[in-house]
């Protein structure tokens, strides 16, 4: 059986020293990474490390108690803790976990190689890195490479009893160029669950060069209304820290949302279909249950521009009266995906369906406008509101249908409700850039029209 | 555990590292979150593990775990992961030696945790959460967080040091949302220190409860923040954040080394006006005498703290150095390593980073002012190495012939640091104190940070509507 179900079986068996507990639940988690970075054209470090944490969540009546632990042995302190604070905590009429269902098999998510991975093969690829990126024309390199062993197991006093085990091999670049005191930066991250498709690391160097350099010339932006493309990373930031929450179940059931009773509604434009992808073995952290042993599916979130479906965990399911979409995580705002927090209800892999064009479509259509790969400031936005502000971290003017340099200074200010209305087109398919935020939000290149820069 | 830890540094040098430090965390901590009236996340937190940093060859290797008998058998695999490291590398990394420590500092708590019943707790958080609710109807969520926690650390080198250090956090957090028809606000408060129960006196924090839900109505009634380029005046948070996030990463020596800071280069520039200085200071203290709240003993790799002057006069005379960075550079070391946590390697990290106080009263600082802003409190900060900076803001007054006007909503301030830093006209005689975190590095770690400093004036910064 495997190694983390039996810790948890253990732990879950102390459940019957308490005579009062009405269910139990025990997550436990153990992620092993090995890490390679090269910092300035040469190898810096490597890293082995083994985390490993457990959580148990108690219900005494309706009162629910948390603890967590970092060692096995703590077990039994744990479930003590979690009960304590059960029995202090106020009853909640919607404390439950979820009974036993039939999960998805999600294929593609573990690789024996990335486990067995050899130091040499991440070594190789940094170096691929690294010498893709021209040392003469550019201030600094940075590159990490890791692969990553996770396994997780979930089990509940109503018979859930789910463990899973995934692989990432993922690889992030960053570099600088710099021109008297016109300093630039560029960056790019990429992960895979298998080396049957690699990270182009070459490639990665590659681009990120060019971003840098390109950049050099740096341009002014009028303050004005106009066309603004985002790439990937950027709907990532803006839409993974102020749109992805305005779809879930516990902000909608407090009001939190601009996006409250509009099921139905026309929310966006044709071109917006945003579906939480929890099956996809392309997610971040993916498997078939959701991290409180709940089935995870496919939600079709907005179709067409049109409002179907919110996201719930089991908590905010029983409030609202309906099903939960497997959409419970254990996440805070600023960390990745922990043991430490108690599960809430947060996107698998929410993602804009691609669309047809190219960015060099959407560049092309562009007569004054600007590109923004990168941009600073999304997770200030408000999320009741939607409203927002962000400046930029790498972007580029584009004139006439041409990108002609840099920016380094602006504020583009514009809320959610009113961006998903204003974006004329879609881009193709693009590779996985690393998700690793609460919540998670995937797509293409998005055009959005008349979007306010503060120049 | 003593001994334990001390072998595993042994056995680092044996198997050839010239250099290893551990560092063994043992937190106990607890935290009521509530959230329209429903209690969220009622957790007690027991975390132990150490975290082993080798030196081989002139590169870094690094291993982890929550089980010290496990952490001792994996030493073998960072030392050969430093070395797989070093063979392709021509320059070797040296940290040089420095004065070794044996220490056990324990920062006292005068109301410890133990003196008030958890029941007692619970009780003051739902009474935090109901409280906005009686006094508006337009309140649509209260997110309030009650947060205490005991930590010890224990630090050892190869080179002789050992330090224990223990501390209490307490803290309370806030965030009230408010809806008027289609519009919606927020504001978000803290209150905490590194102390007991006395770092939040429960009647206080209710006081401060009342007294956002009062802002909430008036920002409801509020007009829009206007845009453009505006004289203003900061108030401390927001002064605060803009020596932190927009100027104080750019001080950082893994920056500089990294070629990801402006201020490479540049000491002994003009990087500001000559008003201002700005100062590191992690054995600060906050009017209360409590320890601000980025303070410590000793830095994550055994340093004595001590504050260090970056800005004086709007000159640049220091970065901010661990041992690497200042090895590296030729500087001295400033104590300014830390770690989240045992899982995670050192990173350069401010602690109570503030500019300076001068000579202006408030009333000083807007008089100048004929058509402008008072900014006050921030909400969220982002910065770039290429010296440009992102601040949310949660509240704006209007400035109309030197007096404080009408309030308007909140909004975002940006621009390029070096500029705005040289329009800094005049800053404020009136120090505040407040709790902060800083987020930085790949994976990111949490550090706690004081917020800290007086108002400030600027003759113009770019704001977003």
């Amino acid at each position: 059986m495997n190694t983390l179900l039996t810790i948890g079986e253990n732990i879950l068996k102390e459940h019957r020293k308490f005579e009062d507990l009405t269910a139990t639940e025990v997550f436990l988690e153990s992620t092993i990474t090995t890490t390679l970075r090269l910092e300035q054209w040469q190898l810096k470090m490597g890293e082995t490390t083994e985390e490993w944490g457990g959580a148990v969540r108690a219900i005494v009546g309706k009162g629910v108690g948390f603890s967590t632990f970092s060692n096995a042995s703590l077990g039994s302190k744990a479930i003590r803790a979690a009960v304590k604070n059960a029995r202090a905590a106020p009853p909640s009429e919607y404390a439950t976990f979820p009974s036993v269902e039939k999960v998805p098999n999600v294929q593609g998510i573990y690789d024996k190689k990335v486990e067995d991975v050899d130091v040499e093969y991440l070594t190789d690829e940094l170096l691929q890195f690294r010498d893709a990126a021209d040392k003469k024309r550019l201030h600094s390199l940075i590159g990490t490479i890791r692969a990553i062993v996770r396994e997780i197991a979930i089990l509940n006093t109503q018979g859930v009893k789910y463990a899973s085990k995934s692989t990432k091999l993922t690889f992030g670049g960053e570099c600088h160029a710099k021109k008297g005191d016109n300093l630039t930066s560029a960056a790019a991250t990429e992960y895979s669950s298998t080396t049957r498709s690699p990270i182009d690391t070459r490639e990665i160097g590659e681009g990120i060069m060019k971003d840098a350099l390109l950049q050099l010339d740096a341009k002014k932006v009028r303050s004005e209304n106009m066309k603004v493309v985002l790439h990937p990373l950027a709907v990532r930031e803006i839409f993974g820290w102020v749109l992805a929450p305005e779809f879930l179940a516990h902000n909608i059931l407090k009001k939190e949302s601009p996006f409250v009773d509009k099921i139905g509604e026309k929310i966006g434009s044709e071109q917006v279909t945003l579906m939480d992808m929890g099956l996809s073995p392309e997610a971040y952290y993916p498997g078939g249950f959701d991290d409180e042993g709940y089935p995870r599916k496919n939600t079709m979130v907005v179709e067409k521009g049109v409002l179907k479906s919110f996201l719930y965990d089991s908590t905010t399911a029983k409030e609202a009266e309906t099903e939960s979409t497997g959409n419970s995580g254990r996440f805070s705002a600023y960390s990745r995906r922990n043991y430490a927090f108690p599960p809430v209800c947060s996107t698998n892999r929410l993602t804009f369906q691609p669309g047809t064009a190219t960015l060099e479509e959407m560049i092309e259509d562009v007569k004054y406008g600007v590109y923004l790969k990168y941009p600073i400031g999304a997770h200030s936005g408000n999320v009741a509101s939607g409203i927002f502000n962000v400046a930029p971290y790498i972007s580029f003017l584009i004139e006439n249908g041409e990108i002609v340099g840099g920016i380094k200074k602006f504020v583009m200010s514009s809320n959610t409700p009113e961006l998903l209305k204003k974006i004329t087109m879609v881009g193709k398919k693009v590779k996985n850039e690393a998700l690793e935020w609460n919540e998670q939000v995937s797509g293409p290149h998005l055009m959005i029209e008349d979007v306010k820069i503060v120049g | 555990m003593e001994d334990s830890i001390e072998n595993i540094i042994e056995a680092a040098t044996k198997l050839g590292a010239s250099y290893a430090d551990l560092r063994f965390d043992k937190i106990y901590s607890t935290r009521i979150q509530v959230r329209n009236k429903e209690v969220t996340s009622f957790r007690t937190l027991f975390e132990q593990g150490s975290g082993l940093r080798v030196l081989v060859d002139g590169a870094w290797g690094f291993t982890m775990s929550s089980d010290l008998e496990k952490l001792a058998s994996s030493v073998s695999k960072a030392v050969k992961l430093a070395r797989q490291s070093a063979s392709h590398r021509t320059e070797r990394i040296n940290v040089e030696e420095q004065r070794r420590f044996k220490s056990d500092v324990e920062w006292k708590q005068k109301k410890s945790h133990d003196t008030v019943g958890i029941e007692e707790k619970v009780k003051f958080a739902l009474e935090v959460n109901k409280r906005p609710r009686d006094l508006s109807e337009n309140i649509v969520m209260v997110d309030n967080v009650y947060f205490e926690e005991d930590m010890s650390r224990w630090f050892a080198n190869s080179e002789g040091t050992f330090i224990k250090h223990s501390k209490p956090v307490t803290a309370a957090t806030l965030r009230l949302v408010g809806k008027s028809g289609d519009l919606i606000v927020s504001r978000s408060r803290a209150l905490g220190g590194l102390a007991g129960l006395e770092a939040i006196p429960f009647d206080k924090f209710l006081q401060i409860t009342e007294e956002e839900t009062r802002n909430i109505e008036d920002l409801l009634k509020a007009k829009p923040a206007p845009s453009g380029d505006l004289p203003a005046v900061l108030n401390y948070d927001l002064g605060y954040t803009l020596a932190h996030e927009a100027f104080g990463h750019l001080c950082e020596g893994d920056s500089i080394l990294q070629g990801d800071s402006i201020l490479e280069g540049k000491i002994g520039e003009q990087v500001a006006s000559d008003l201002v200085t700005i100062i590191d200071d992690p054995t600060m203290k906050e009017a209360t005498g409590i320890p601000a709240y980025g303070s410590y003993p000793f830095d994550d790799e055994g340093i004595k703290a001590a504050p260090t002057t970056l800005v004086k006069g709007g000159k640049l005379v220091s970065y901010l150095h661990g041992r690497e960075t200042a090895s590296k550079l030729g500087q001295k070391v400033t104590g300014n390593a830390r770690v989240e946590n045992y899982k995670r390697l050192p990173l350069v990290r401010m602690s109570n980073i503030y500019i300076k106080p001068s000579t202006f009263s408030e009333e000083e600082l807007f008089e100048d002012i004929q058509n402008g802003v008072y900014l006050v409190d921030a909400r969220g900060g982002q910065t770039t190495g290429q010296g440009t900076f992102h601040v949310g803001v949660q509240m704006v007054y209007l400035i109309k012939n030197g007096e404080r006007g009408e309030l308007r909503r909140g909004t975002a301030i940006a621009g390029r640091t070096l500029d705005t830093l040289k329009k800094i006209d005049a800053v404020g005689k009136k120090i505040s104190y407040d709790i902060g975190g800083c987020g930085k590095g790949d994976p990111e770690q949490m550090v706690r940070c004081g917020s800290n400093g007086p108002p400030i004036r600027v003759s113009s910064i770019t704001i977003g509507g």
